[in-house]
């Protein structure tokens, strides 16, 4: 199935509106279903900017600065889809929907619609309250799409979704270990530096980092051999 | 038509917002092809000590208000230097930062759009498109937000210490002499000043305050290395209490914040300045506007000095802080 793009602009707005309706163009897959994708992608990237001072305090370049935005936005699609297999586990053996995979993903993926306004979190001091809240306008999309796409009442959406993020974590701590190394190594290499991302390793870059303007001079030592 | 305008307005203000860390961060990360230890080279020409060649028992820094474009200051901001500089025969005054530019980087000298802020500049100094000359104060305005926010004001505070010092340094200032340094911050000036006082007393290790000339500040880790701050605000202008609103780290619930903890501990000095309102006409650097049979700029250099004097020199001062009619002392608990 095909449509154009003022249909697929009308599916992210009635998702970003908490409209009724977005979960039938997804049922029937194919196009709705790649749009879904699409502005997971893209929400990753808008929320990769975003969060983009820890490239900045790493002291990245602006090539590797790019790849590295790219590469975030990946690694969240891929954060998400693993999310949408949590609540597909859920559904399928907690709630008995026989819903498939990809229609449960797009859900998700269509959830993340709000977080396409991800680069506003840059926003010198709003930027963080913001943050909040476009991370509860997600989940709150993306429960009501589950909620209707998988005929369930609110509270087992909730659940489904509460229960899939719990599942998410736990397999993150514990099998999916290798899969965190892989995206850590992939930032990495993407931004060529020895990446910080921690609030008090960033802290301590600036603190501690070349330091040789802020010191004040120091008095030569004398050396052994009268040597300054 | 008018709601086009508006939108293009509204449009054009939320993307220089959304732009406005890019200077300090860009700076930190190297992009524009400086190092951390240098500010950028067109900064280390326009420096005019103001008393240089005296004999200092005090370094004072001034930080301007939001309507700074550059090193050149504005007739009344120079007179309040110029009155200080005399009342003060040995105090060095540095007072051609430009604090909205991590890079000390004057707006008129802006790459990609100093041709627009010259503009601006001229309808400001004409008083002409007041809305218009706006701009400046819009845009330096944002660059309080970046220092104010937790993300990012630290690399800020740094790029300012670092400007700041080259400047005491090139001012004669020597390491290691414990000489007092004490920031002067105008409005939003204050903010840039806080940013920067870590770092500047980590460098230097000395003695430093902070006259606060209605200043709209959040509540900062840098209040904790000032040895005492004036905050000096005047009955009709209801800037400061805007920052006190906004901040909420400056609010009496947050009991643990650095604003709350200088109150607590007494360091904290608050002069009324009377009627006088944040700038402008009837502003504390208005020389027409009189009050008490003073004008208001000479009463404000007044008022400074004596602050300014008594940190040089204590022992010949009074014996704890100056007083000024009305003035509330936060006292420890």
């Amino acid at each position: 199935m095909m449509f154009d793009f003022g249909t697929g602009l009308a599916l992210i707005r009635d998702t970003l509106l908490f409209q009724p309706g977005t979960t039938e163009l997804l049922r029937l897959g194919g196009a709705a279903i790649s749009l879904a994708f699409g502005v997971l992608f893209a929400a990753g990237l808008s929320e990769a900017i975003g969060e983009s001072v820890v490239l900045f305090v790493n002291r990245v370049s602006p090539r590797r600065f790019a790849i590295s935005l790219v590469i975030s936005a990946i690694i969240f699609a891929f954060t998400y889809l693993f999310f949408a297999l949590s609540v597909y586990v859920v559904a399928r053996y907690a709630l008995a929907s026989e819903a498939p995979f990809s229609f449960i993903a797009g859900m998700v993926a269509l959830g993340q619609a709000p977080r396409l306004f991800g680069f506003l979190v840059f926003l010198p001091y709003l930027g963080l309250p913001l943050s909040v809240l476009l991370w509860i306008w997600s989940i709150g999309a993306t429960v009501l799409s589950v909620a209707e796409g998988l005929e369930l009442a609110p509270w087992e959406a909730v659940l489904a979704v509460a229960v899939g993020a719990l599942l998410l974590i736990t397999l993150q701590r514990t099998i999916g270990r290798p899969l965190l190394l892989l995206a850590r190594v992939a930032r990495r290499q993407a931004a060529g530096v020895k990446l910080v991302t921690d609030v008090r390793g960033l802290r301590d870059l600036i603190d501690d980092a070349p330091d040789e303007g802020l010191a004040p001079p120091k008095p030569a030592r004398r050396r052994r051999g009268g040597q300054t | 038509m008018i709601g086009v305008l508006i939108a293009v307005l509204v449009f054009a203000a939320l993307l220089s917002l959304l732009l406005s860390p890019i200077e300090a961060l860009g700076w930190w990360a190297g992009w524009y092809g400086e190092g951390l230890e240098h500010p950028h080279e067109q900064s280390v020409g326009p420096y005019r000590p103001i008393g240089k060649g005296k004999h200092p028992r005090q370094f004072v820094v001034y930080l301007d208000g939001i309507a700074k474009v550059g090193a050149p200051n504005y007739d009344d901001v120079q007179g309040l230097l110029d009155g200080l500089s005399e009342a003060l025969p040995d105090t060095v005054i540095l007072g051609d930062l430009m604090p909205y530019s991590v890079r000390n980087v004057s707006l008129l000298e802006e790459p990609l759009l100093g041709r627009f802020w010259r503009r601006m500049f001229q309808f400001k100094v004409e008083g002409r498109h007041t809305l218009l000359a706006f701009s400046i104060n819009i845009r330096n305005l944002y660059q309080v937000l970046v220092a104010a926010d937790p993300r990012y004001g630290r690399v800020y505070g740094r790029g300012e210490a670092q400007i700041i010092l080259t400047s005491l340094l090139q001012a004669g200032y020597e390491p290691g002499s414990r000489v007092p340094i004490t920031i002067v911050g105008y409005s939003g000036g204050v903010q840039i000043g806080l940013a920067a006082a870590p770092f500047l007393k980590r460098a230097l290790d000395a003695p430093m305050a902070m006259v606060s000339l209605a200043g709209v500040m959040a509540s900062e880790a840098g209040l904790n290395v000032l040895d005492r701050v004036y905050h000096l605000v005047g009955s009709s202008d209801p800037f400061p209490g805007l920052g006190h609103a906004l901040f909420p780290g400056r609010w009496a619930i947050m009991r643990n914040s650095y604003w709350n903890r200088l109150k607590r501990t007494g360091r904290l000095v608050e002069v009324p300045m009377g009627p006088m309102t944040h700038n402008g006409a009837g502003g504390y650097l208005d020389h027409d506007a009189m009050f008490d049979g003073e004008n208001h700029q000479a009463r404000t250099i007044q008022v400074i000095a004596g602050i300014l004097r008594d940190i040089a020199m204590p022992e010949a001062g009074r014996a704890d802080v100056p007083e000024f009619p009305g003035e509330r002392h936060t006292r420890p608990a």
